[in-house]
């Protein structure tokens, strides 16, 4: 089967030097131009299935975010490319990339700001279908409408509500159904449910779930919940400062997962009935992705990493049941 | 589905609104003032920009309760004859077109160049120079300049027609760059915003998001700022008559009309200044009085969504 | 075991324009000295309304409507604000969610350790300095002389966190309240603070109320659990019996969402609806509309706390008779 998305060894990196005037820096007796940036995505290479669930996870500055972002187009990658079921996406213009606006759709976290405060929900649902499809009546504009909410469980009577009449959880609905109502392949989902409370979460994942089934989508799932990741995912990467530490099936991944990262994010989980403590410790804190470590970005914290480590970026090696793994201390057998 | 009527009724702005006795007596009395400005023409008891019904005999006739007043000019009449009341009342219909004009200019300027600076980021530098040029020039500096040109090119009487015209746009280019910083700033801000990433997923233009998206978001700060803005444009109208570069005599505005009174203070005509004084201090005080209330109800903190 | 702090039918209410919300509703609950004890509900179930009236902190338009607090023999619900500081930071300390908000930006850690100490306590300034430091050392903060001259922004989130933690510790109090402490901080940092919350707990002989919507979390660090739902305790009672038979059908429904219980199923069990506005709560019980075994008499009458055969207290009719 081939893929529906292939990313191949992207990079996006953020300048935030400021202006020429905030660069120059004086040091070692003369003038010096220093620029700084976010290196939020490193090299990072992978594919997603038709009709599977990939997950995204690690912690804030993984980059898991930004990636999201660069595969639907909102970002430009600095280097490497994107494939969509085969042609290239990330050099395209913006009137290019409209007809494939029709087949990939987002939907974000923060159910608060991802509708327009000023616009009803029924504007807010009407526009992208009237944007693609300029020549449907306005009954049948209305009927689409109606039928996606019906679908997210939002009652078209209250269409013409604005989004600050609805609850967080409603809301997010709202946002799903935006994503649902021009017929996608392909969603990107940032952190949908990371704002909801927890009885709305199981809700909203349920209603994430069923749209799969009906319509045959294609998730690529961002979180950092990784108990929620456990139970949709097909397959998981794991990130940590941009790159990809290991790319598994679920099962494997939570059963037996081999980067010592996912070693440690994982043990430090909270369980329902467990008792604190007897997790794996990391040392030091999360550094940021302005100064990325030498070698491996994870040497600093890691309790397996010896000089190699400092020195080498380690590859992505594929093991045995499909699971591939960056770490020297797995390649040299020493894990 | 409730019909905006009806949302108006219900809504919190009008529950707060008539609950603050400051905002309603300002209101009031800013309608009282506004309507008895623009319906002059009926009300006014006399017309002053009717030459033929001026007599210089009339002229500098005290308040009709003092002594040697006339019951024809109840607040009495200036050095030309006219009728103070009148007189001011046009006058305030003056200030109110030029006060609202300039202010329409200004945010109209200032909105697109602040939407086009903050969303673009490649024309933001250039034009927050532009705007920080136009911020060095002195609003009077800049009227002195366009005002001698006009009146050397169109003649005095010229002049007179392109008055209220020429100090609309002078006023207008003098203050568009405190719209235009006010709107970077939030489209700055709503930039950021998912539901603004969310339109470009949907494939939407520029142009359409800059306009249905973002600007409806970054109108609550222009609004506040407006009051402000509309008591100081008709105050710096009223400098610029005060110093003789803004209306001319005969068609005074509230300004105008207190320069000219200015030289009669001392020899005893106060009325020609202090009644114009008080009237425009009055519709200072009020749009300003609306413009904190407007500023306190729509600030962040106090109002969630 | 004494209790430390006995909440008596506390009732917070807020006055809106629109109506009046009962946040809190005749919540009784009693805190042990030394005990954790953790305060579990979701949004708008009134949890950090609780905590913060504990140590009066609910400001207008909010206010205790009734109920007492009874703290070293005293209501301090009824204390007035300078009776209240006394006891603010000093023997009841509060750590709130959001770290950053929390440390003032533009004072030193120095100086913000140094004010809480000198404003309770008689003490020099290098008494206050020792202090400090020695509680550097207790949240393990590596090399904290020099951490007291640097700035908020220096130091990563969960940094930012501890040296919070170290700030309330300061005066040796005997209850810390812990609004949503790990909230915004990532999983592994997460796991050591709850680490380190849970030690200092033990070896400073503390209380702990400890506020989240986490049931996993307050699984794994409290002794006893409350479960909030609409402003009113649900259930009450010891960690390990609510988690591992939950008798509430909200807190049946809530363990059984969570994906780590879904049991291999494709689809997670949902409890349906939302929780009512609080300010058009249902007549009866709060949580009627949504429960799949209520009875007539949940409609109209307001169940009130029970205590079953293995000790556990909860709110619901459909439990009453013991077990």
């Amino acid at each position: 089967m081939s893929a529906i998305l292939e990313v191949r060894d992207i990079d996006k990196h953020f300048d935030i030097s400021g202006s020429i005037i905030d660069q120059i820096k004086f040091s070692g007796g003369k003038f010096n131009r220093k620029q700084t940036l976010v290196k939020a995505v490193n090299n990072v290479t992978l594919e997603v299935q038709p009709g599977e669930t990939l997950s995204v996870v690690g912690e804030s500055g993984c980059g898991k975010s930004t990636l999201a972002r660069t595969v639907m187009g909102l970002y430009r990658p600095n280097k490497g490319e994107i494939h969509y079921k085969g042609a290239r996406i990330d050099n395209l213009s913006s009137h290019q990339m409209r007809p494939y606006r029709t087949k990939m759709q987002m939907v974000f976290q923060d159910p608060y700001a991802s509708l327009n405060p000023r616009m009803t929900v029924k504007q807010i649902l009407e526009e992208p279908v009237r944007f693609h499809n300029p020549d449907l009546t306005r009954a049948e504009i209305q009927d689409k409408v109606a039928e996606v909410m019906l679908q997210v469980g939002v009652d078209p009577v209250w269409a013409t509500n604005y989004p600050h009449e609805f609850s967080g959880g409603q809301r997010q609905r709202i946002s799903i159904a935006r994503a649902l109502v021009v017929d996608p392949e392909f969603i990107a989902a940032d952190e949908p449910i990371a704002a909801l409370d927890v009885s709305i979460q199981a809700q909203i994942l349920n209603l994430l779930m069923d749209a799969q089934d009906q319509r045959g989508l294609t998730y690529l799932f961002i979180s950092h919940d990784l108990s929620v990741v456990e139970h949709i995912s097909s397959r998981v990467v794991v990130m940590y400062l941009g790159c990809i530490c290991e790319l598994a099936p679920a099962k494997e991944l939570f059963s037996n997962p081999k980067h010592p990262y996912t070693q440690a994010l994982l043990s430090a989980i909270p369980k329902i009935g467990g008792s604190a403590g007897g997790h794996v410790k990391l040392s030091g804190d999360v550094p940021t992705p302005i100064n990325l470590p030498t070698g491996c970005v994870f040497h600093g914290r890691c309790p397996h990493a010896n000089e190699r480590c400092i020195r080498e970026i380690p590859k992505q090696e594929i093991l045995a049941n499909d699971v591939s793994v960056a770490c020297h201390a797995v390649e040299e057998g020493r894990l | 589905m409730r019909s905006k009527w009806q949302r108006f009724k219900e809504s919190y702005m009008l529950y707060n609104f008539l609950r603050d006795p400051v905002a309603l007596i300002s209101f009031t009395i800013l309608a009282i003032l506004f309507f008895s400005a623009f319906a002059a023409p009926i009300i006014a008891p006399h017309n002053p920009y009717d030459s033929t019904t001026i007599d210089i005999m009339d002229a500098q006739i005290p308040p009709a309760w003092e002594h040697h007043g006339d019951s024809k000019f109840l607040l009495g009449t200036d050095a030309q004859g006219r009728d103070i009341l009148s007189t001011m009342l046009y006058g305030m219909r003056v200030s109110i077109i030029i006060g609202v004009g300039a202010v329409c200019l200004q945010a109209f300027i200032g909105i697109v160049v602040g939407l086009l600076s903050g969303y673009i980021r490649r024309l933001d530098n250039i034009l927050m120079r532009i705007a920080d040029v136009q911020l060095s020039f002195s609003t009077y500096m800049v009227a002195i300049f366009i005002g001698a040109i006009v009146q050397t090119a169109f003649g005095v009487a010229g002049y007179d027609k392109v008055a209220v015209p020429l100090i609309i746009v002078i006023i207008g280019l003098a203050e568009w760059p405190q719209y235009a910083r006010t709107v970077r700033a939030s489209v700055l801000a709503e930039r950021k915003k998912e539901y603004v990433e969310a339109a470009r997923v949907i494939g939407l233009s520029r142009v359409r998001i800059m306009w249905r998206h973002i600007l409806p978001n970054t109108l609550s700060p222009v609004l506040v700022i407006s009051t402000v803005q509309v008591a100081n444009a008709i105050m710096s109208e009223a400098a610029l008559s005060f110093l003789g570069l803004g209306m001319p005599v005969n068609k005074p505005s509230l300004g105008s009309l207190i320069t000219a009174g200015f030289e009669y203070i001392f020899s005893g005509s106060w009325w020609i200044t202090i009644f114009p004084g008080i009237l425009l201090v009055t519709l200072i005080l009020v749009i300003n009085l609306l413009g904190d209330w407007v500023r306190d109800f729509l600030n962040p903190k106090l109002y969630k969504g | 075991m004494e209790p430390l702090i006995d909440i008596k039918n506390l009732c917070v209410d807020f006055e809106l324009r629109s109506g009046t919300v009962r946040a809190v509703r005749d919540v009784s609950l009693t805190i042990n000295k030394g005990e954790r004890l953790g305060i579990v509900g979701e949004s708008g179930a009134g949890k950090s309304v609780l905590g913060f009236s504990l140590i009066n902190l609910i400001s207008k338009p909010g206010k205790i409507t009734g109920g007492e607090i009874i703290f070293n023999k005293q209501d301090i619900a009824k204390f007035k604000y300078d009776q209240m500081r006394k006891i603010r930071g000093n023997d009841i300390s509060m750590i709130f969610q959001d770290p950053m908000m929390t440390l003032n930006p533009v004072l030193t850690i120095g100086t913000q350790m140094k004010e809480t100490i000198l404003a309770h306590m008689d003490v020099t300034d290098k008494e206050a300095e020792a202090i400090c430091l020695d509680k550097l050392q207790k949240v393990y903060i590596p090399s904290p002389e020099k951490r007291l001259k640097q700035y908020p922004h220096e130091f990563s989130g969960g940094m930012r966190q501890r040296i919070v933690i170290a700030i309330s510790l300061l005066t040796s109090p005997q209850l810390i309240i812990a609004d949503e402490p790990t909230t915004a901080l990532d999983v592994t940092i997460q796991a050591e603070i709850m680490d380190l919350l849970l030690e200092l707990c033990k070896t400073e002989n503390m209380g702990l109320i400890l506020i989240t919507h986490d049931l996993a979390v307050v699984s794994e660090v409290t002794q006893r659990i409350a479960v909030l739902y609409a402003g009113k305790i649900a259930e009450l009672g010891d960690t390990e019996q609510i988690i591992s038979n939950p008798q509430h059908p909200y807190t049946q429904g809530l363990l059984q969402a969570l994906p780590q219980m879904a049991d291999g199923e494709q689809r997670l069990n949902q409890i349906p609806g939302m929780m009512p506005s609080l300010l058009n709560m249902p007549m009866g019980c709060p949580f009627e509309p949504r429960c799949s075994e209520s009875m007539e008499k949940c409609k109209t009458k307001i169940p009130t706390l029970t205590t079953l055969d293995n000790g556990t207290q909860v709110a619901c009719f459909a439990r009453e008779g013991g077990k």
